[in-house]
């Protein structure tokens, strides 16, 4: 093995004081795993913290660029398999503007759906760890991820693998909605808002988990938009911006729904944001399924792309991501540049864990709901 | 507050009392749907061997070999079929939906640990038998309009006309 | 008698006693139990290298309750895991960091490599940053492919691997 240069942007340990010490948490943790997070604790509290991460940078950017358009897909959807549907969005709305393919009607609802169960299954995938296991609440863990599998057995259904879907390819989705499928989900979106009444009560409602996360780590509504956090901590912080009203793709400009937001900038709004969404993504898959138009799904799409650059924008569960693909008249992109929420998120927990307990930071960076893999690209 | 508590106790211990969620997995197994993506199945009586399921594999875990038996095949005179490194696939399935004869299938066959990481090379022949694993368990809801929990049940296949 | 020899005769005695001791317990209905017991004791090791950690996670979840294997949700400390699940990609970076957690399992240990990147480099084979060949890093029991495998799949290679267990020596 070779041996390993110093990571850069660690400066902690150079500038000690006596009275403090430095604590190494991470990679391998009861929680989450690979991210480290260099601490500095004076007693019981962080005196300063500086992520160390990069340990799943697997050069996502550099393979595109030797793959064809559609061999790219499966490897661009792995930084977040639990949210696998917006990044794949992500890559193909800037092709399907260079090569210049309108996706019908009917695929675009196709994608609004398969998208919005998938903001779900991953809200309750950060609500049952980020949330749950964090906080000490096993179950809540147990509650979400039962419920998560039942959406992701009908995300089965729908495109046939359970997390990373490769579903949509330039032109629209690659199947239609299968025999069955509506009347599976809207049942199953009723079982779900009774859920929600209970995960209120045992979680969101508990005094236990508000006495954790209530005035922890809060984020101002200036210091989000100078830090430049995106998705639900800038909502959290009091800033209505979504990709979904500002920019609309697929098939949001025709349905309605709220952006929620909150005003405080501490933890337990940013547990909350993410509730509100869920109660939000129900909203929009029920009027999805009265508006859907009959017709086909897809176009075919060219396999070569023309020279240019276009950008793809969509809102994902953990915040904007934009795409940026380069085409040169051949079958593969001669650049694919990926900006995500995780990463940008992460750059506000150094300013949120100054001065906290350390107990407090699991808390913090599970409200931050980040994914070390998509950071890490 | 203390009814916040209370609340959030009653809510954990009525759950107590209601259905199971566990699927007891050896011996029960869902019922994958039509068209999971799990390993493939090769019918070689359609297959010409024309490479495009090699080409469009995003990770390159498909090679066409010559395959050594007896029987002939007259759409494929060469004899060369695609062969998998399990090791390798990542079950997106362009190959199957790229294939223009369609030889190429969907199974839902997806227990495929091994031992040996040798064992993951699966030849033509072995590709182009059916799976035999298939479950018959599925999640039904219970109670009015699913409040009553989630359960495991078997299929009830239907009877056929 | 001198320091020296006294060590060597009670090293000749223990070394007689501890052969005698494994001839025993490697026989028959004693190793059955302990293999038993092993079989039944299996606690993973928390170390998410990359993205399978999410299926992991719903193995560990409600559904697939694994528990009734005995085996216990994740515990931080490593000395009292007996299995590593190589979760994903392990990267040039991440590597070291795994070959530490594998060194500090005690003694018998085993490992799972969970989906296709563990196995042989998956879909970012070709890339700078990951290590392909990870059962160079230490040997691999059981070996589950697919990206990433169902939580099904990956109970099916702990029922593997169980198998294994009952198979092997005591003192192997």
């Amino acid at each position: 093995m070779t041996t390993e240069p110093p990571s850069p942007g660690i400066s902690i340990s150079k500038t000690a004081e006596p009275s403090t010490l430095d604590v190494s948490v991470g990679p391998q943790h009861p929680g989450s795993g690979h991210c480290r997070i260099l601490i500095r604790v004076d007693g019981d509290y962080i005196v300063s913290a500086d992520p160390d991460i990069g340990y799943v940078h697997r050069g996502c950017e550099k393979i595109a660029e030797y793959r064809n358009y559609v061999s790219n897909i499966p490897h661009l959807e792995r930084p977040n398999i639990a949210d696998a549907i917006h990044l794949n969005w992500g890559y193909v709305l800037p092709i399907e503007e260079l090569q210049g393919v309108v996706v019908p009607p009917r695929g675009k609802y196709i994608s609004t759906i398969a998208a919005e169960m998938n903001r779900i299954m991953s809200h309750l995938y950060g609500l049952a760890i980020m949330q749950g296991v964090f906080s000490g609440h096993t179950t809540i863990f147990m509650w979400a991820f039962g419920d998560r599998d039942l959406f992701i057995e009908l995300a089965e259904m729908l495109t046939g693998a359970r997390l990373t879907y490769s579903f949509l390819v330039p032109g629209g989705p690659r199947r239609d909605l299968p025999f069955g499928f509506e009347d599976r989900l809207s049942r199953l979106l009723d079982y779900f808002e009774k859920r929600l009444v209970e995960y209120d009560r045992i979680f969101f409602s508990n005094p236990s988990v508000i006495a954790r996360a209530k005035g922890i780590g809060v984020l101002k509504r200036e210091d989000a938009k100078k830090l430049g956090v995106v998705g639900p901590v800038l909502r959290a912080s009091g800033v209505k911006y979504d990709v979904r009203k500002v920019e609309p793709y697929g098939a949001y400009a025709d349905l309605e729904f709220d952006i929620p937001t909150f005003e405080e900038g501490d933890s337990y709004s940013r547990y909350l944001i993410r509730f509100e969404e869920m109660k939000q993504s129900v909203r929009i898959i029920r009027q999805a399924l009265e508006k859907i138009p009959k017709g086909p799904i897809a176009r075919k799409a060219p396999l070569v792309a023309p020279e240019g650059e276009a950008t793809g924008r969509v809102e994902s569960s953990r915040g904007e991501i934009t795409y940026l693909v380069m085409g040169d008249n051949s079958d593969k992109p001669s650049r694919v540049k990926i900006m995500n929420g995780s990463f940008r998120n992460l750059i506000a927990l150094p300013f949120l864990v100054r001065n906290v307990h350390v107990a407090d930071m699991p808390i913090i960076y599970g409200s931050l709901d980040y994914w070390p893999v998509e950071a890490d690209r | 507050m203390s009814t916040a508590v209370l609340g959030a106790m009653y809510e954990g211990i009525k759950h107590i009392f209601k259905h199971t969620f566990t699927m007891k997995y050896p011996y029960q197994k869902v019922l994958l749907p039509k068209g999971f993506r799990g390993r493939h199945l090769l019918y070689m009586d359609k297959c010409t061997g024309c490479g495009i399921c090699a080409w469009i594999c995003p990770e390159r875990c498909i090679s066409m070999v010559p395959v050594t038996d007896n029987k002939e095949y007259p759409q494929n005179p060469e004899k060369r079929f695609p062969q998998y490194w399990y090791a390798r696939c990542c079950f997106c399935h362009f190959c199957t939906e790229y294939c223009p004869t369609g030889a190429l299938d969907y199974t839902p066959d997806y227990e495929l640990a091994e031992y040996d990481r040798e064992l993951l090379l699966w030849s033509p022949e072995r590709l182009s038998r059916p799976p035999t694993n298939i479950g018959e368990y599925q999640s039904v809801f219970h109670g009015k309009d699913g409040n009553q929990g989630v359960t495991f049940e078997p299929v009830i296949k239907q009877k056929s006309k | 008698m001198s320091q020296d020899t006294l060590q060597d005769f009670a090293g000749v005695w223990i070394g007689k006693m501890s052969e005698l001791v494994q001839t025993i317990i490697g026989s028959g209905p004693i190793k059955y139990i302990v293999n038993w017991s092993r079989m039944y004791a299996l606690w993973p090791v928390h170390i998410t290298t990359a993205c399978c950690s999410a299926e992991f996670g719903a193995m560990m979840g409600p559904r697939l309750d694994p528990e009734r294997f005995g085996m216990q949700a994740v515990a931080g400390g490593l000395r009292q895991c007996d299995l590593l699940i190589v979760e994903g990609t392990v990267t040039k970076k991440m590597a070291k960091r795994l070959k530490i957690v594998y060194e500090q399992m005690p003694k018998p240990r085993y490992v799972i490599a969970m989906g296709d990147c563990a196995c042989s480099g998956g879909l970012f084979h070709d890339s700078y940053s990951i290590v392909n060949d990870v059962h160079k890093l230490f040997p691999i029991d059981v070996y589950v492919p697919g990206c990433p495998p169902r939580p099904e799949a990956l109970l099916s290679a702990i029922v593997k691997l169980r198998e294994k267990i009952r198979r092997q020596e005591v003192f192997a």
